[in-house]
């Protein structure tokens, strides 16, 4: 982040490219959940996680 | 979107967003937006008439669109619950959805941090009952995070050792702990700034949720229980606290941490209450009015 923004200094200064690949996962166990998004009226996202 | 201000003198985001003053606060039980909705009933934010866990976007955010991400994580559709209430297995469950949203969340363009926590009961500000946590997904590292990650990088390059391992390898005498098993531990740190403050962490090291085995979360939601279910008989009623999950900020490559949970209740005794004020708000110097040796030894006794 730059430190010298003041007001306004918004989300578009944070656009700087970051690496995507993720860290190395350990093993785990199968998942236990399902995941359905749907979209609200207003546009937000809902997940429900169900149980397997 | 909200608004960044840069507050010079302590070099830190103040995050600026007059929406969230009409959020919604202490609606009556049968007016709950977390609970499912029921049929021939309003529409809440859940509009199915049942859940097992489920996630949605903050309605009043601090974060939106490319700044991040402000979620609601609803624990259970039952509305007198609480999150110690849960059983084991649903913790477990619980326990892959903040991983499951620590992953997505650390995948979006502008997120530097994911913080998962809760805030319970009146005492902390909370203005919906209903169990549940929240996640924001920050466009910068919190100062608080900033601090750990800095101390942690320092002794690394000192010692070669990670600090969190070194605090919990001063644990061993068993004198600041609550609970431990072959995995986790809940202790209440030598340092530790609330008179209940517990810190719950994994012994081996971890950096954050994504790095965890299925040993750790049996173990995690095992101990993540057990100290809730002290919390509540410590006064004989819900007590009051902030969760605060500390982690790896997203992305490969990054700094390292060890991932642990923060408890800070804000009790002293059943009916007194430990403010922020002048030396901790003024000057950001915590007095603690309890040994950390003795709170252990209440708690581990409950």
């Amino acid at each position: 982040m730059p430190r010298s923004q003041s007001a306004n200094a918004t989300a578009l200064k944070l656009e700087s490219v970051r690496e995507t690949s993720r860290p190395r996962r350990a093993k785990r166990e199968a998942r236990r959940l399902s995941k359905r998004v749907v979209q609200k009226a207003d546009g937000r996202y809902l997940i429900y996680y169900d149980k397997i | 979107m909200s608004e960044l201000r840069w507050h010079p003198l302590l070099e830190e985001w103040v995050t600026v967003a007059p929406w969230r003053q009409d959020r919604t606060y202490h609606p009556p039980a049968d007016h709950c937006p977390l609970c499912p909705t029921r049929p021939g009933h309003l529409e809440t934010e859940i509009p199915e008439p049942d859940y097992h866990i489920a996630v949605f976007e903050n309605r009043f955010p601090s974060f939106t669109a490319e700044q991040g991400r402000c979620e609601v994580v609803c624990y259970t559709p039952v509305h007198d619950s609480s999150l110690g209430e849960q059983s084991v297995e649903h913790i477990e469950d619980l326990i892959e959805v903040w991983r499951d949203r620590t992953d997505e969340l650390g995948r979006l363009r502008n997120v530097r941090y994911v913080y998962i926590f809760e805030n319970r009961g009146e005492a902390i500000g909370v203005t919906l009952s209903h169990p549940h946590g929240q996640i924001y997904a920050y466009p910068f590292v919190p100062p608080v995070m900033q601090h750990e990650l800095k101390a942690h990088s320092r002794h690394k390059r000192e010692t070669g050792r990670c600090i969190y391992c070194d605090v919990l390898a001063g644990e061993t005498g068993g004198e600041r702990t609550v609970l431990r098993d072959e995995h986790w531990i809940a202790f209440v740190p030598p340092f530790a700034r609330w008179p209940y403050e517990v810190h719950i962490a994994p012994l081996r090291h971890r950096n954050g949720l994504l790095d965890l085995d299925a040993e750790d979360n049996g173990s995690f939601a095992r101990i993540l229980k057990g100290m809730l279910q002290k919390y509540d008989r410590l006064f004989d009623m819900p007590l009051p606290y902030v969760m605060a999950m500390h982690q790896k900020p997203p992305g490969r490559g990054g700094p390292d941490h060890h991932f642990h949970v923060e408890f800070y209740p804000p009790n002293r005794s059943r009916d007194k209450l430990k403010y922020l004020a002048g030396s901790e708000l003024g000057a950001g110097a915590f007095i603690v009015d309890a040994r950390a040796e003795d709170t252990a030894a209440e708690l581990r006794e409950l």
